[in-house]
């Protein structure tokens, strides 16, 4: 098997063990990106002499953890030092940091390589970043972590930096087929994250299978457990209610399908009735965000207006038109909100719905809805992916769990049950064009 | 506020922008605006009692 074509778990290992050596697992996935990326478009910014240079240095050294020698893409909203980090807008377009990212600085310290810097939507918003789709290269990968999901899709890097407001770590992750892990809100450091809305943003990642989610969980906040895949079949409260009204026929299907199969295995599957407090979900998460965007870019917008995208414009100047009273009165619904829901979750392994209510739309000009992800953003709980099938069009769908505060390693051993008993495959996708 | 309609109140706002902005940037973001606004307008229906506190900090340690 070619480095490349590894997850994060078994790279690591064999770096470990001494059978691949950094220096052969960056040239492998270089190779990939030469071949890939014309058609995939995930990279902002790549320095492959800087990349073999500290591939070598990693080869020269013994490794001292899991993440030693691994090349990892990082989303180009987080802080480089050193490399241009761009926002995804022309305005930073040549900015060059002096620090890096508190997360970005955790995986070098842990001997990790900054592989590049991935597309992003404008200021992770709406505007589209030009990234394509592997599953399908007319179709969008999803935002606004587009380049990472991609990237890790087609197996240009084996994990990759994302964050969510909305819906963009889980949503991207679904589109492309792979796992995705927003985490509870404030677990992993945002320091040196451009900011969107300080109370919804979400510092996430993106890997190809759920024992690589959980590498990457140790690492980043070093707690290291093992990895033991569960034996026990999972308690899973289901949602549908909301999320069957709104999702599209093939999707919901899907997840019909996905239920079924799961309870045919073994796991408890209880229908859960969503809380009253839940219709106001998407109003106090718009209000919020709105309002926060407009707070984070007010001095740059007064300056550069017309060099923002058209959309992230009018999404800035609506949240310069939100009154104080109607800002906390978002922050007071999401309050109810959270105590409905953590309440609802209470006795159950997690909750799950679909990852998204569509799969990943035709073409460039949008990323997709965060509806089926905004929730979870709202509410702070930690979220995953886990690819769950594939849709008549032959696009990945995904099942999205839900637990409680904290309760990540929990979530991600389900997620692992849940990735074995759907037995679905995780080896990079080669780009896939129809008209080829 | 929960005296008038939500067109009015969107109205209201869009009279604003035009202040803010001038009357073609204004009408360019019409459709931003309008959905805030009408998610503004939609939680002001909504009471949650003076006793729930925003959660402008979110307190997830102090629930485990």
């Amino acid at each position: 098997m070619k480095p490349y074509m590894m997850s994060l778990t078994e790279a690591s290992d064999a770096i470990q063990r001494g059978e691949l050596t950094p220096t052969e697992l960056a040239e492998s996935l270089l190779d990939r990106i030469n071949e890939t990326e014309p058609r995939i478009h995930a990279w902002v910014t790549i320095d492959p002499e800087k990349v073999m240079r500290e591939a070598r240095s990693a080869t020269e050294t013994k490794p001292g953890s899991r993440l030693h020698g691994v090349p990892i893409g990082v989303k180009d909203i987080y802080s480089t030092a050193g490399v241009r980090t761009t926002m995804g807008s022309p305005i930073y377009r040549d900015y060059v940091p002096e620090i890096d990212a508190d997360m970005v600085k955790k995986i070098k310290d842990l001997g990790a390589i900054m592989l590049g810097k991935t597309e992003t939507t404008e200021f992770a918003v709406h505007d589209p970043a030009p990234t394509r789709n592997p599953w399908n290269t007319h179709h969008t990968p999803g935002g606004s972590s587009s380049g990472s999901a991609a990237a890790v899709a087609c197996g240009m890097c084996p994990a990759a930096f994302g964050t969510q407001t909305g819906g963009s770590v889980i949503r991207p992750a679904s589109y492309c087929g792979v796992v995705g892990v927003k985490p509870t809100y404030d677990l992993l450091s945002r320091a040196g994250v451009y900011p969107l809305s300080w109370s919804l943003d979400h510092v996430g990642y993106m890997t190809r299978t759920v024992e690589d989610a959980h590498l990457m969980l140790c690492a980043l906040t070093g707690d290291e457990k093992k990895w033991v895949p569960r034996e026990k079949p999972p308690r899973i409260g289901v949602l549908r209610g909301y999320f069957k009204e709104n999702a599209e026929q093939d999707v919901w299907e899907g997840y019909e399908k996905t239920i079924a199969e799961l309870w045919g295995e073994g796991a408890d599957m209880i229908d859960l009735v969503l809380p009253e407090s839940f219709r106001h979900v998407h109003d106090a998460h718009r209000v919020i965000m709105a309002a926060e965007a407009a707070a984070a870019h007010e001095d740059l917008f007064r300056e550069k207006k017309h060099e923002y995208g058209e959309y992230i414009q009018g999404f800035i100047s609506s949240g310069l038109l939100v009154s104080a009273t109607a800002y906390l009165r978002a922050q007071r619904l999401r309050t109810m909100i959270i105590n409905d829901i953590t309440r609802l979750i209470g006795e159950y392994d997690c909750v799950a719905c679909p990852s998204t209510m569509d799969t990943a739309p035709e073409g460039l000009e949008w990323t997709g809805s965060p509806a089926f992800n905004a929730p979870w953003s709202l509410t702070g709980l930690p979220s995953v992916t886990v690819p769950s099938g594939l849709s008549k069009d032959k696009l990945p769908m995904g099942l999205q769990l839900i637990s409680l505060p904290y309760s990540e390693w929990k979530l991600l051993e389900v997620a692992g049950w849940c990735e074995e008993k759907l037995g679905l495959g995780n080896r990079p996708k080669d780009p896939y064009d129809p008209e080829d | 506020l929960t005296t008038s309609g939500e067109r009015e109140y969107i109205e209201m706002t869009m009279e604003a922008a035009r202040d803010l902005w001038g009357e073609k940037d204004a009408e360019k973001m019409r459709q931003q605006i309008e959905s805030t606004t009408s998610a503004v307008w939609r939680i002001s229906q909504a009471d949650p009692g003076p006793m729930t506190e925003p959660a402008t900090k979110l307190r997830h340690r102090d629930r485990i």
